[in-house]
């Protein structure tokens, strides 16, 4: 633990001077006319991908370096980030991370993780969704309050999701914990906008998704948005409570709510690799700052559906020390019981 | 909704448009053509092309390249034995045979005709079906897809010829293999070894690119030469590949409903229709013994089928925002990057767009056929071309068509595996279409029974579709032996 | 006499069954995950023993050679080495001059197998062709 906050401190102490002699920087001289591959762990066309695509052209100015957009889909783009986990540590590879299924998979020792997200040095984060529950029109709730007392009259809620650390699932189950609702989660559909099909369909009681595709999802009133799953309300739902205005949430269980809204707030996340000299880390943390808060650039991507909610590399490296950080083995183990086992 | 199809007429007929189409249809066709680039890639390579268009031109753009990929398959599957595209990978199985024989014009008359009365049956479809899609859609949940998926599997034994035993050893282990990866409803990573690669499973543009492209490019690089078209002029045998789909007009019509009804429904996977469609044109079929031995029907109707499957797909992508292909999800994609929001309100607000890309979706699909038609004279030649220069150019083409999917080696690697399997399929009569059959079903069985038993329980059978289609299923399997049995007794 | 045949089949019955069986047990799967693995690889047994019964199939495909299944396999340590884009039109030529053709056709076919390389993978399709072990470490 001292060792990183150490190393977070040389990074930003290097990075502060950096700002004063920008001239003589060896980082900026390192990656001129290198290669800097920006890779995400999808294939070509997704959300992803499309930001990857936006935002290489602009590092390329940042840096001087070439930057070339690398797909790599698998794992649920766990793969990915055991790949530049291991790479060399010349802070030539870039990934735009997933933070929701990442940090989960590693709290619940998913098989394939060979990352430890707390050793990786992050470079800024794009943009943050918060995610928030929806009921279907077919199941008669109206708000999170129905379901509370449903569910102590003895109803049993279905919620429907993909995998079990990857969105949805988790997101409704952190929610039934916090709140000791009856759920049963019914995964395994193949894709979000399948598992809102189940939802409209009435086959489940709801579903947990963005903000974004919430406000999709709800336009003809055949799903219900009825609480976001954290402390702020939604800028694209601003009239969808956050659970803590639904509901009384008891002070004990507000930790679920806690600890899911910081692992959104890692949200889509860019790293490098462990290993790579601070002066690189943070000549790159500088540019994705610049990058990120130029309007117009901020502006494109929003016309294009790409939102940007830009945190600093420092901000989203401090998330994940919390998350991980202060989280003692009982409490690993509570956490894998309710994702991974409790609600099925 | 005349006014919407008045309008979208005119949008359709705007310069712009048809400028997007004309640029699309070649690209599209060349993806088709050249074995292991398909659809998704089209897609995927034109996407940042739409962002300075016009929010119609760059829809029509897309799906423009998208739906006219098997049209150009067809002839690759024909002339050189391997599948252009996965979709394809079912015409192989009577398209070998009739080119061995000396009619691959025929053949290829034949698929490009069915392809295109299929590709406008597709749009047809859509088109009716548009005030009624959502209730249409919502009728089809886990269960109803369970027991389609599970239909499907039940025509293992019908795909191409040879011992109904092997050819149901090879549809068992291809299914076997597709469960290797993420388990859908546990999350459990099986068979992997460790091996991030197979985290996700074994992909299918390598395994139809290895049971097919590589037994191929053995064969040839073995010294065997492409039987080129005897007799008849080639244009001869294009036009009686012509009229012989017309003579077939209740088999091109039941393929394509085939095909549109499986591109609707979003959890069985387009992949699965042309074999679908060859399974039940063979059962229908008053000699299906003929099948797999180079019968025109076997080339009929796969074709028909690929072609309508992409009206069907797009049926939920607009509907609903659900995509119902890999490659309707970019199009998704590209939906939003032109400011449109597709979705429960996206007919209501937009319907001359709906029916504009309808009309695109039913014009392409018979330009596409045109164009190949008008192109096979230079096409055809590639049989004459010597296997010294052909094979070197067609393994170039396999190999980085495998390596572009995912820009992954171990996608070039495993084509060779899977050109292993395909050798000892070809070699020793195991059944390679039943193999992929298995393989593209498997998981949709699996996924989709765990689901319906989370959410109904046993009890999903009795929902009343699910009745139809298990009574549709016990008539597939029994009615060609009581069929035949007839048939013989008439006799 | 052994038959090739026979002996692939029984080689996959077993692979098939050591997985599925290594599931269950060392694997630890979760009892949903193992049905349909199982049920599969019953339809291998099933379907592989009523097969090897069977008489053999008239070889389709008898004319392939050991000697052309190795040139094929070739390409691929080539690749490994040389990357895709010296790699395949090397093979080109290579494969195309050991059958007798004339070295100027065969540098033709060398030229355009590289020109399509670079066209369509590289510029249209954007793909990111490393230059293998041994081309890569010079170029760099």
């Amino acid at each position: 633990m001292k060792t990183i906050s150490a190393l977070i401190a040389a990074s930003l102490l290097v990075g502060a001077s950096l700002t004063a002699s920008a001239q003589e920087n060896p980082a900026a001289d390192f990656y001129k006319g290198e290669t800097i591959s920006l890779i995400v762990g999808t294939g070509p066309g997704g959300g992803f991908d499309q930001y990857a695509r936006l935002l290489a052209p602009e590092l390329s100015d940042a840096t001087g370096a070439t930057v070339v957009v690398e797909n790599r889909p698998g794992g649920g783009g766990i793969t990915a980030i055991n790949q530049v986990a291991s790479a060399d540590a010349d802070g030539l590879s870039v990934m735009l991370i997933n933070g929701v299924p990442a940090a989960l998979g590693q709290i619940t020792g998913a098989p394939a993780v060979r990352f430890k997200l707390q050793d990786l040095p992050f470079l800024g984060r794009v943009a943050a969704e918060p995610w928030v529950l929806l009921v279907s029109k077919q199941s008669g709730y109206t708000s999170l309050k129905d379901l509370v007392e449903a569910s102590k009259g003895g109803k049993t809620l279905s919620f429907s999701g993909l995998g079990r650390v990857d969105g949805p699932t988790d997101t409704a189950a952190v929610v039934c914990e916090a709140l000791q609702l009856n759920c049963k989660l019914v995964v395994g559909f193949k894709g979000s906008s399948e598992a809102s099909l189940a939802a409209i369909r009435g086959d489940v009681t709801g579903f947990a998704v963005t903000d974004r595709s919430a406000r999709d999802y709800s336009q003809d009133g055949s799903l219900v948005p009825i609480a976001v799953v954290g402390h702020n309300r939604s800028k694209l739902l601003p009239d969808v409570p956050t659970i803590f205005e639904a509901v009384d949430v008891p002070e004990d269980a507000a930790f679920w709510i806690d600890f899911r809204a910081k692992v959104v707030d890692v949200g889509r996340a860019l790293i490098t690799t462990p290993g790579t000299p601070d002066d690189r880390v943070a000549f790159l943390r500088e540019a994705f700052a610049k990058i990120l808060s130029d309007p117009e650039l901020v502006k494109t991507a929003t016309d294009r559906g790409l939102p940007i909610d830009y945190a600093s590399g420092k901000d989203v490296q401090d998330t994940v020390t919390e998350i991980f950080g202060d989280l003692p083995e009982d409490k690993i183990s509570t956490i894998r019981d309710v994702l991974l086992s409790k609600y099925f | 909704m005349l006014d919407a199809l008045i309008s979208a007429g005119s949008q359709t007929l705007q310069p712009a448009v048809l400028w997007a189409v004309a640029s699309a249809l070649p690209v599209g066709l060349l993806f088709g053509l050249l074995p292991g680039l398909s659809g998704l890639t089209a897609m995927a390579v034109l996407i940042p092309f739409v962002y300075g268009m016009d929010g119609f031109a760059g829809l029509a753009f897309l799906l423009t390249a998208h739906a006219v990929v098997s049209t150009g398959g067809s002839v690759t599957a024909i002339l050189l034995g391997i599948p252009g595209s996965p979709a394809n990978a079912a015409t192989v199985v009577d398209g070998v045979p009739l080119r061995n024989a000396g009619q691959s014009g025929t053949a290829v008359g034949a698929a490009l005709t069915a392809s295109a009365i299929g590709g406008v049956f597709g749009a047809l479809v859509l088109l009716v079906l548009l005030p009624v899609l959502r209730p249409v859609i919502l009728a089809f949940g886990p269960a109803e897809t369970f027991l389609l998926s599970l239909m499907g599997l039940t025509f293992l034994a019908a795909v191409g010829a040879g011992s109904p035993a092997r050819g149901l050893f090879a549809g068992a282990f291809g299914i076997f293999i597709s469960f290797v990866g993420y388990e859908p409803v546990s999350g459990v990573p099986r068979y992997w070894l460790d091996y991030d690669y197979l985290l996700d499973g074994f992909r299918l543009i390598p395994l139809a690119l290895g049971l097919f492209a590589i037994p191929e490019l053995v064969a040839l690089a073995s010294g065997r030469m492409l039987e080129q078209s005897k007799g008849e002029l080639p244009g001869t045998q294009l036009l009686n590949g012509m009229r012989a789909v017309f003579d077939r007009v209740g088999l091109v019509l039941r393929s394509s409903a085939i095909g549109s009804i499986i591109g609707i429904i979003p959890g069985v996977g387009g992949e699965t229709a042309p074999f679908v469609a060859y399974a039940a044109a063979r059962q229908s079929s008053p000699d299906p013994e003929r099948f797999g031995t180079g019968i025109i029907e076997g080339v009929i109707a796969p074709e028909a089928s690929n072609n309508a499957k992409e009206g069907g797909a797009l049926v939920p992508t607009l509907v609903f925002g659900v995509p119902g292909s890999s490659g309707m999800a970019l199009l998704l994609g590209a939906f939003l990057v032109l400011g449109l929001q597709p979705g429960p309100n996206f007919l209501r607000d937009h319907l001359d767009i709906g029916l504009g890309l309808v009309l695109i979706l039913a014009v392409v699909n018979v330009l596409a056929a045109v164009l190949m038609f008008a192109l096979m004279p230079i096409l055809a030649r590639v049989v004459s071309v010597p296997p010294r220069l052909l094979v070197p150019f067609l393994l170039m083409l396999a190999l980085l068509g495998a390596y572009s999917t995912q820009g992954d080696m171990h996608d070039v690697v495993f084509t060779f595996v899977f050109g292993a399997v395909g050798l000892a399929c070809v070699r020793y009569g195991f059944n390679r279409a039943a193999l992929l059959l298995g393989f593209v079903l498997g998981p949709a069985v699996e996924r989709y029974l765990e689901i319906s038993l989370n959410i109904y329980g046993p009890g999903f059978v009795f929902r009343p579709i699910c009745l139809v289609l298990i009574a549709l299923m016990i008539a597939a399997l029994f009615a060609p032996k009581i069929g035949s049995r007839l048939r013989r007794k008439r006799a | 006499m052994i038959r090739t045949d026979r002996l692939l089949i029984c080689g996959t019955i077993l692979a098939v069954l050591a997985m599925v069986v290594w599931g269950m047990t060392i694997g630890g799967y979760p009892a949903n995950a193992n049905v349909f693995p199982a049920i599969a690889a019953g339809g291998v047994l099933i379907f592989g023993l009523l097969a090897l019964r069977e008489p053999p199939p008239e070889g389709g495909a008898g004319d392939v050679t050991w000697s052309a299944m190795l040139w094929l396999v070739a390409v691929l340590p080539l690749v490994y080495l040389l990357g895709f884009r010296i790699a395949l039109p090397l093979y080109a030529f290579i494969f195309a001059i050991a059958r007798r053709t004339s070295p100027l056709v065969s540098l033709l076919l060398a030229v355009g197998v590289a020109v399509v390389v670079e066209a369509l993978f590289v510029r249209v399709l954007g793909l990111r062709l490393s230059w293998g072990w041994l081309a890569g470490a010079f170029l760099r």
